[in-house]
């Protein structure tokens, strides 16, 4: 699809400290939170996970270069990229359990822990972005805004089996995260939405002597969730800060033509969540950890994505998969510039970018389709990181890779997940 | 006048199952010893005189009575059909809930506490539905459109929805939502947003006993909305619901003649039906597999694949287990594996080599000759579980292995780590994974897996029949390692006609049922027996799979309730 690009200048006529007025400005984010009214401007953390990992022969920049072949797309924010290709491992998942099998790998990706012996997609720990979360923003009204694009793989959680889903339809995003954003004053319909918030937590209180002790917790947390989105509605509308103004077209999200297009509106929605400040943890993820049942049809291909994974071998399988790997990889990389292009155009009030002040990480949760997992695929992007360069380490885990995410974002943390696999955060990453 | 009608049902129906309660505790603690305190249950008369039901009299007595039910949110299914049922509008809106999880092959939402994202969604869906119901037909509240109409409204809807009768407090906390509302419609409109995000619609809310271990006679609505669940995947209708009230659910006869009734040509009971085989056998895709909506074919090897095709191959296993399990094929375990006809359209009766008498969908004989039996043998469940071109050994094993026999595949050295082959016209896809695939894939996975999908090997990505694959003729013997199928298989029939034999699948199909009565887990203590009596009815009854539902639906695991 085309994006909808919104130059720093465009967005400043808007507001009408430019030459001209623009139609472009998506949405104009002036929400005092604490951090605006202090005057710093907030660090924000955005994961985007695309499945599969990618082909290595055309993703692995040669020596001295940035990028790999498949990345060309990135080539427009090449000084602000560091590419890591090599040296990292995910050793929770050689380590044995229910982890090893690929397709089930993906809680592991952001909780860098072993999955349960019950349940086999359950997580066994809190993932990274909520954990970032909890310092960053635990009082915006998302924690942690997770998108998704065909998504229907998991990866974040809130702790051990407590799944935190992607939503994948963009007009649900615009309804529901900007619900009541902007608003004037409350109407009725709001005074009405928090009268009957309040009867359900009523009666959530009702029922809880009913359910026996050891599930309460869950009417618990159903009560502390509720209020969560009972409080964000009452203030919603004290948020200066517009709806973004985009038309979403009418699709089955679930389809492939939803995977296709919801990447670069959610995207879009992301930048205006961050911009208001409505959350400073975002997610987009892509597909599934395997890319199962994906048909990539718009890149000149019916082929189940999974199977074009398999047939490419790594790099020594047939021909025509390991080209439609490719397509596959760039197409990704385009995503993850176009998601950089929405934060780049996204100002703060001191004229930098949001991007300036984030930290962006495109990662897979295996390294090639192949099912390997060393040499784990992660660039890492935005003012928080030195970019234009690319880095090979030596031996280290991806624990270590996400406990390095922390020290850039100025958090004291030195280990992350399974404690048996952490040495500290990596140094190449930090320079 | 209704009003107070409707409350005297109400304090009658408690009362009855409060001495229920009673009933069952003093049968079942003067056995076993176990059973805790009831709870404080709502005050009635304690009706001594009367028996207790059947089933106080048979396992409560052996020690054993049922395993522990945990609380449970309705599904995103459950919840699209509920509302479909009950307000008229389309169950798709319940897509936009956040996914379920699992319990087995099976969706149940029975352990992870809600997150915000489900929280938002619950709020987003319930709008969604509340806007597209047209509420004044609902009700018949076309004139006058007064407070009364919204209080009958109120009465009628949220007893479906929340499978028992509302207290009178309850309806008047609705009402002052109705209040709010500028209109008829959007007083009524805020009314059901509140009914459809209560926790008495999200969540099952059973019984009164909290204690662990403690066990408890369901009152008759808790069972008809387990019944509802289990026999419609939906909310219970008004003659369920009377059935309730009227105290008719309180023995296993009366429960009888209802589920019978539930299951006499019903759609609602063909969709849970249809789920139950989709969910079992995987065809809304897998971590493995995809989902039967989203397969993907080389057109350039199977000139005849397209949309309408794909749309044709997930048909046919529906219709199979809709007329399977109806009143008048009443089929039994042993033809839902080997049954020598299907239910096909034009386009899945030419991948048979079958005449089409004409359109549509239609019951097709096979020919003495055609090497075909029942659902495993039928090309749509053949294609999810096969690649663009190739069949899929593996995955086709593992699906008989976990899901027909209930074998776990959990050990890290016969996980799916399979590196798989390319199609290559020149070698066969046995030899393929004899000569490649242990080394990828584990020597578990090839002493434990392949063979068993290596007997379907006659059939490739399409479910297409072949006699030679890669320039020779296929090879598909296999065998069904740590089973009761002794010796080797030839073929797919053959696999399918000793499964159909085997007394582990007999029993891997009363474990999954069970799941999905109930969903929870059967407990090998607690439940023994209770599936024990299953089993001698079961196979008393020649393996029929309404008999299999039906004595379910009317034993202790229906009607008992034991706190995890």
């Amino acid at each position: 699809m085309t994006t909808h690009k919104t130059s720093r200048r465009s967005f400043l006529s808007a507001l009408g400290l430019g030459a001209a007025g623009s139609l472009l400005a998506p949405w104009v984010p002036m929400l005092e939170s604490e951090a605006h009214a202090q005057g710093t401007i907030p660090k924000r953390l955005v994961l985007f996970v695309t499945g599969n990992g990618n082909l290595r022969n055309t993703w692995v920049p040669d020596a001295g270069r940035v990028l790999g072949p498949s990345m060309a797309p990135l080539a427009r924010h090449e000084s602000r990229l560091v590419v890591c290709a090599e040296g990292i491992e995910q050793r929770v998942f050689r380590s044995g359990g229910e982890g090893r099998d690929h397709v089930r790998s993906h809680p592991q990706l952001l909780t860098a822990r072993r999955i349960g012996e019950d349940r086999a997609t359950a997580a066994t720990g809190i993932s990274i972005d909520q954990h970032v979360a909890a310092t960053l923003g635990p009082d915006r009204p998302f924690p942690v805004l997770s998108l998704g694009a065909g998504n229907t793989a998991t990866y974040s959680f809130t702790g051990p089996n407590a799944p935190y889903a992607a939503v994948n339809n963009p007009q649900t995003v615009l309804d529901r995260v900007f619900a009541g954003v902007g608003g004037a004053t409350p109407d009725a319909r709001d005074v009405a939405r928090q009268r009957i918030l309040e009867t359900v937590h009523g009666h959530l209180g009702a029922v809880r002597p009913r359910i026996a002790p050891a599930d309460r917790h869950r009417i618990d947390a159903h009560v502390e969730r509720l209020e969560d989105v009972r409080r964000r509605l009452a203030t919603a509308s004290s948020l200066v800060c517009e709806r973004p103004d985009l038309t979403v077209p009418s699709r089955s999200w679930a389809s492939a033509e939803g995977h296709r297009d919801a990447p670069d509106l959610q995207a879009r929605l992301l930048r205006a969540a961050l911009g208001c400040d409505l959350t400073r943890v975002g997610m987009v993820t892509l597909g599934n950890s395997g890319n199962v049942g994906l048909q990539y049809s718009w890149l000149g291909t019916n082929r189940d994505a999974h199977d074009v994974a398999h047939a490419a071998r790594g790099g020594r399988g047939e021909t025509e998969a390991m080209e439609i790997q490719t397509r596959i990889d760039e197409w990704h990389a385009e995503r993850f510039a176009v998601l950089l292009d929405q934060l780049e155009d996204t100002p703060e009030r001191d004229g930098s970018s949001v991007l300036d002040h984030s930290l962006v990480v495109w990662m897979s949760p295996l390294a090639q389709g192949n099912h390997s997992v060393s040499d784990m695929p992660f660039v890492l992007a935005g003012g928080l990181v030195r970019g234009g360069r690319a880095v090979r380490v030596h031996d280290r885990t991806h624990n270590d890779f996400l406990v390095s995410l922390c020290s850039l974002l100025g958090m004291p943390d030195r280990s992350f997940g399974e404690a048996e696999f952490c040495s500290g955060p990596i140094e190449e990453l930090l320079s | 006048m209704r009003a107070e009608t409707w409350k005297d049902e109400t304090r009658e129906s408690r009362g009855r199952a409060c001495a229920w309660v009673v009933l069952t505790a003093l049968v079942a603690a003067g056995c076993q010893g176990t059973i805790g305190d009831t709870g404080p249950g709502p005050a009635g008369p304690r009706r001594a005189e009367e028996a207790p039901p059947r089933w106080e009299r048979e396992c409560a007595q052996t020690g054993d009575t049922v395993g522990a039910s945990t609380l449970r949110r309705i599904t995103a299914f459950e919840y699209g059909n509920s509302v479909r049922d009950v307000l008229g509008v389309s169950a798709t809106l319940a897509t936009e809930l956040t996914p379920d999880e699992h319990l087995g092959p099976f969706t149940a939402n029975v352990a992870s506490d809600p997150s915000l994202v489900d929280i938002e969604s619950f709020l987003g869906v319930a709008e969604s539905v509340a806007a597209a119901t047209n509420l004044e037909t609902l009700a018949d509240c076309t004139r006058p459109r007064d407070e009364a109409c919204a209080a009958r409204l109120g009465r009628e809807v949220g007893r479906r929805l929340w499978r028992r009768p509302l207290s009178d407090a309850e309806l008047d906390e609705l009402l002052s939502l109705y209040a709010l509302g500028a209109s008829f419609a959007e007083g009524a409109r805020f009314m059901l947003e509140a009914m459809l995000q209560s926790p008495h619609f999200l969540y099952v809310v059973e019984g009164n006993a909290t204690s662990a271990g403690e066990v408890e006679t369901l009152n008759g609505h808790a069972v008809a909305a387990r019944l509802a669940a289990f026999l419609w995947r939906s909310a219970p209708d008004h003659a369920l619901l009377d059935a309730a009230d009227d105290g008719r659910l309180s023995t296993p006869e009366g429960i009888r003649r209802e589920v019978e009734r539930m299951m006499a040509d019903d759609t609602r009971y063909e969709q849970a039906v249809r789920q139950f085989h989709f969910e079992l056998l995987g065809l809304f895709g897998t971590d493995s597999v995809p989902s039967i909506y989203e397969l993907s074919k080389d057109d350039s090897y199977f000139p005849e694949w397209n949309d309408a095709l794909a749309a044709e191959l997930r048909e046919e296993p529906a219709a199979f287990v809709r007329h399977l399990f109806s009143v008048e094929d009443a089929g039994s375990l042993r033809d839902l594996l080997t049954a020598r006809h299907t239910y096909a359209t034009p386009g899945v009766a030419a991948l048979y080599g079958l005449d089409h008498p004409g359109e549509g969908t239609q019951r097709l004989e096979f020919p003495t000759d055609l090497p075909r039996a029942g659902l495993l043998t039928q090309p749509g469940v053949l294609a999810v579980y096969g690649k663009a071109i190739q069949s899929a050994p593996i995955q086709r094993g593992v699906l008989v292995r976990e899901r027909l026999l209930c074998l776990p595949i959990r050990s890290p050295s016969s996980t799916l780590m399979v590196d798989d082959p390319p199609f290559d016209p020149t070698i066969s896809r046995r030899k393929q994974f004899e000569e490649h695939g242990s080394a990828v894939c584990g020597v578990q996975c090839h002493a434990k897996i392949d063979p068993i999908g290596f007997a379907f090997e006659n059939f490739d990505g399409l479910g297409l029949w072949r006699d030679e694959d890669g320039g020779e003729p296929v090879d598909a013997s296999g065998s069904v390692p740590d089973s009761d199928v002794e010796g080797a298989v030839a073929g797919a029939v053959d696999l399918a006609e000793s499964l159909a034999e085997s007394e582990m699948v007999r029993d891997c199909m009363m474990q999954q049922w069970v799941r999905f009565a109930l969903q929870r887990e059967v407990d090998d203590d607690r439940d023994a027996c209770v599936m024990e009596r299953l089993r001698t009815r079961f196979e008393g009854a020649d393996l029929d799979l309404r008999t299999l539902i039906t004595e379910i639906a009317v034993s202790e695991l229906v009607a008992l309730r034991r706190v995890d």
